[in-house]
C-alpha cells in the first residue's frame, strides 16, 4: 500500500503544472543595444520559469516579445507561485543568435521586482567577434559571508550565474564581454550579523577569456 | 467559494420552486428556468478589451422570487477569451470568465405575445488563466450588471428573448500600478439570445 501511495505521490511530482498566482501580473522592460549602444529592433527575448532542472522539475514558457524601434520591450505576465521554488530566466531564443552570444540572465525572484516591476534599463548583445567569455568564481573565505547583487558595470552580456553549493558560498558568474575595456566588478557581502559591504574592483579585458577567482 | 454555495442553491431551490402556489399579486415563489447564447463586446482600456478575443458563452438563470410585475433569481454565465496578445497579457492559451450573480427584473408587457424586461444584478465572478486546458489561476472578483430584454411569448410557459446587458467587473489584481485598473477592471455589453420556460 505504501508503495502504491509513493508511486501516485511520485507520478504527481513529475506530472505537475506550473501554477499562477493570477492576481499578481509581474512587469519586465529593457532596452537591447548592440555594442556601440545602437538599438536593437526585433529580438526575440523570452521568460521561463522553472523550479531547478533536475528530475520532477517544471520548466515553461510564461512570456515572449520583440523589441520595438527604438530597441525596447516590455513583457507583463501573471506571476508564478515563486513560494513553491520557482524562478525565472530571461534569455533571447538561439534562433536568433547565429550572430550574438548567447544571452540569459537567470534566478530571478520576485524579490528582485520593485512595486511589480523589473527594469534592466540597458542589456548589450555582442558578437562572437567583437568578445571575450569572462568567468568569476566567488568564493568564500568566511563561510558565514554570503554574496549578493553582482552587477557589471562595462559593455558586456550576462550568460549564467548560480550558486554552486548548498550553502550557497561558492558563486560563479558568467559573461561575455567587450574586448579591449576595464570593466568594474561591483557586489555586496552580507555577513553573518547581516552587515552589508560594497565592493567593488576593476579588470582588465584585452583579447584572450579569462577566468578568474574572487575571494570575499 | 462563492459559486459552490450557489451552486448549492440552485439545487436547495429548483425543486423546492415547483411546489409553490403561484399568487401573481403577493410574494411568493415562481420559478422560472433560461439558457441561452451570450457574446461580450468589451470596451475601454481593459486586458480583456486590448488582450483578448471574445468568444460565444452560455447563460442560464433561474427565477425564484415574483411580486406582480417583479421577479429576482440568481444566474451563472460562463465566457471564453482567447489570448491575442501574449506580451500584453502572458503566454498562455485562454482567459474564462465565470460569473454567479442574484438578478431582479420587471417585466413589462408591450402586447400580448411581446414584454420589455429591464434587468439588474449583482454577483461574483473570476477570471480563470487556461493553459493547455487546465486551470493554472484565477483573479476574484465582483460584477455588476444592468439592462434590458425584449421577450417574445409563444405561449403562457415559453419564450425566447434578445437581451443586451452592460456588464462590469472588478477583479483583485496586484501589480504596476499604471496597471491596475488594465487587469482589474473590465467593461463589456452582452448581448444574448435565450430561451425561457416558466
Amino acid at each position: 500500500m505504501k508503495k502504491y501511495f509513493l508511486l501516485i505521490i511520485f507520478i504527481s511530482c513529475v506530472s505537475c503544472t506550473i501554477p499562477y498566482d493570477a492576481e499578481t501580473r509581474l512587469v519586465f522592460e529593457t532596452k537591447l543595444v548592440d555594442s556601440n549602444d545602437n538599438s536593437l529592433e526585433g529580438i526575440d527575448v523570452e521568460i521561463t520559469v522553472s523550479n531547478g532542472s533536475g528530475f520532477g522539475s517544471s520548466s515553461e514558457l510564461l512570456s515572449f516579445g520583440k523589441t520595438n524601434s527604438n530597441g525596447e520591450l516590455r513583457l507583463i505576465f501573471p506571476s508564478p507561485e515563486f513560494d513553491r521554488g520557482y524562478d525565472l530566466s530571461v534569455n533571447s531564443p538561439y534562433s536568433d543568435n547565429e550572430n550574438y552570444v548567447p544571452l540569459e540572465i537567470n534566478n530571478i525572484g520576485i524579490e528582485n521586482f520593485n512595486d511589480y516591476k523589473l527594469t534592466i534599463p540597458k542589456i548589450y548583445r555582442l558578437t562572437y567577434d567583437e568578445s571575450v567569455q569572462v568567468y568569476l568564481e566567488f568564493n568564500s573565505i568566511n563561510n558565514s559571508n554570503k554574496i549578493t547583487n553582482v552587477f557589471i558595470d562595462g559593455i558586456n552580456s550576462p550568460y549564467s550565474s548560480s550558486f554552486l553549493d548548498e550553502e550557497e558560498t561558492f558563486y560563479t558568474y558568467n559573461f561575455f564581454a567587450k574586448k579591449n575595456q576595464t570593466i568594474q566588478i561591483n557586489y555586496t557581502v552580507k555577513n553573518i550579523s547581516g552587515q552589508l559591504q560594497n565592493v567593488s574592483q576593476e579588470l582588465v579585458i584585452n583579447e584572450e577569456n579569462i577566468s578568474q577567482i574572487i575571494n570575499y | 467559494m462563492g459559486n459552490k454555495f450557489l451552486i448549492l442553491l440552485f439545487l436547495f431551490i429548483f425543486p423546492f420552486c415547483f411546489s409553490q402556489e403561484k399568487k401573481d399579486n403577493e410574494l411568493n415563489l415562481k420559478t422560472s428556468f433560461s439558457i441561452g447564447f451570450i457574446y461580450p463586446i468589451e470596451f475601454g482600456s481593459t486586458a480583456l478589451a486590448k488582450g483578448h478575443s471574445s468568444n460565444l458563452g452560455v447563460t442560464s438563470s433561474l427565477g425564484i422570487l415574483k411580486y406582480s410585475n417583479f421577479s429576482g433569481g440568481i444566474g451563472l454565465d460562463y465566457i471564453f477569451y482567447s489570448v491575442e496578445d501574449k506580451q500584453l497579457i502572458g503566454n498562455y492559451g485562454s482567459s474564462k470568465h465565470n460569473s454567479y450573480f442574484f438578478y431582479f427584473n420587471y417585466d413589462y408587457p408591450i402586447s400580448k405575445k411581446i414584454s420589455l424586461t429591464p434587468s439588474i444584478g449583482y454577483g461574483y465572478s473570476e477570471l480563470v488563466i487556461k493553459k493547455s486546458g487546465k486551470r493554472r489561476g484565477a483573479q476574484d472578483g465582483k460584477e455588476f450588471r444592468l439592462g434590458t430584454s425584449i421577450n417574445y411569448n409563444f405561449d403562457k410557459h415559453n419564450a425566447l428573448c434578445f437581451s443586451i446587458l452592460y456588464v462590469n467587473n472588478k477583479y483583485d489584481v496586484k501589480t504596476e500600478e499604471t496597471l491596475e485598473d488594465f487587469f482589474g477592471k473590465s467593461n463589456s455589453i452582452q448581448i444574448g439570445i435565450i430561451y425561457i420556460t416558466k
